[in-house]
């Protein structure tokens, strides 16, 4: 054989090979993944910690001020606890009467974001927890502000995590207000979409948007975020709305991540 | 280099400011080291972004090989030696070239809407990349001179 058809046929084999690749079991590539993560990430980390630093000492004011106010948040909250205790006490005893079933209580597992993916196809981080921490595929993530997102994949010491922002995220969710059900998934532009809503579904921007009892991953009324724009298909009779997320993603240090049964 | 600069522009300036360095890493050693560099190049660069993404791994493998490739193509036959906007033009169509590929590729995996892709991805990356092309160039340039790669 010649060389230059030597040459074609070895360019082929490369294009055939990195097409096949999209078709492979990604666990059998995991190893290889994680240590280019792991590579990639520290000078990464290293480079942030002064910049973070330096970033917290530019907004000293606007972090005191912020202080300030959540401070007062906190003890009208807290007087606002006390009656809600009461009720809670209440609704347990009478649901005990009906012999409804009782909510779950689910442990969870605190995580240090280690990496982020800085491409704009895809919206995800990778923390520092992994199988060794029984962290599996599918468990939700959350942070005080909401949802997050969910485990995608998983290694021994760390996992990654979809966030909602990501085109292939979905979960079942449902308006805080309205009690209208929709499924919200990412979108490319940061924020999330709920679709599958009717042309007349009850829903207004500001509304809260929380995870619905629908969802076979998340536990109910975790915070999504809040709807900014309301889209109406008369021809299609059918709607959707743009969500704000509740949690500032590209701010995320540490999560939580739920474990379910 | 590239990778960790391209995550340290994203975390700086959001989604506006991301030029896809690592393509134009591929061009270059194409432009100027020939097609096996560039190939290699594609791999490495491609394994770095697919380590990170939670979609099908090999994405952006693929997807930079045959941006490899195609710089080949038009090297061969359009390519008019030391011209500045020949270079440009260049980068201008394999950068467009790999956000279309990309973007189809994604289609088989995930739900994308193409206006989405051209309004949030297409126009900053294929701007941002071409607009910085030579002043990339010119420091890559440098660098193979000085470390003679």
């Amino acid at each position: 054989m010649s060389r230059a058809k030597t040459k074609l046929f070895a360019y082929i084999f490369i294009i055939i090979v990195a097409f096949g690749l999209l078709f492979t079991r990604s666990s059998f590539l995991n190893p290889l993944k994680y240590t280019v993560i792991k590579g990639a990430s520290w000078p990464v980390r290293l480079i942030l910690v002064p910049l973070r630093e330096a970033k917290k000492f530019l907004y000293y004011h606007r972090t005191f001020d912020e202080y300030m106010r959540l401070r007062r948040e906190v003890n009208v909250l807290q007087a606002r606890l006390v009656g809600l205790e009461e009720l809670s006490r209440e609704n347990n005893r009478l649901a005990g009467l009906l012999g409804l079933k009782r909510e779950l209580i689910y442990s969870s597992v605190a995580a240090n974001v280690i990496g982020r993916d800085p491409s704009k196809w895809n919206a995800s981080i990778v923390i520092d927890k992994g199988s060794q921490d029984q962290i599996r595929v599918g468990l939700p993530v959350v942070n005080a502000l909401g949802v997050v997102g969910k485990v995608a994949e998983v290694s021994q010491d760390s996992a990654k995590v979809i966030l909602i922002t990501d085109p292939g995220f979905s979960v079942a969710a449902l308006d805080q207000r309205s009690r209208e059900i929709g499924l919200v998934s990412g979108s490319l532009q940061g924020l999330c979409r709920m679709r599958y809503l009717t042309f007349n579904a009850d829903v207004e921007v500001q509304d809260q948007i929380i995870t619905s009892k629908l969802s076979s991953d998340f536990p109910e009324g975790l915070l999504i975020g809040e709807i900014t724009r309301i889209h109406k298909d008369e021809r299609e009779n059918t709607a959707y709305c743009l969500i704000e997320p509740s949690v500032f993603l590209s701010q995320l240090e540490e999560v939580l991540v739920i474990i379910t049964e | 280099m590239a990778f960790i600069l391209e995550h340290l522009l994203s975390v700086a300036f959001g989604p506006w400011l991301r030029p896809n360095l690592l393509l134009l890493l591929v061009v270059f050693f194409n432009l100027f080291r020939g097609i096996r560099y560039s190939l290699f190049t594609a791999i490495v660069a491609g394994l770095f972004r697919d380590s990170f993404a939670v979609h099908a791994f090999g994405i952006h493998i693929f997807s930079f090989v045959m941006c490899a490739y195609l710089t080949t193509f038009l090297k061969w036959y359009f390519y008019r030696a030391g011209s500045h906007s020949f270079r440009i033009a260049m980068v201008l169509l394999v950068s467009s070239a790999n956000v279309y590929m990309h973007g189809f590729l994604m289609l088989m995996f995930v739900p994308l809407r193409l206006s989405e892709v051209f309004g949030q991805i297409f126009l900053p990356e294929v701007l941002c990349t071409t607009a910085i092309t030579p002043m990339v160039f010119n420091y890559l340039k440098q660098c193979a001179l000085k470390y003679s790669v």
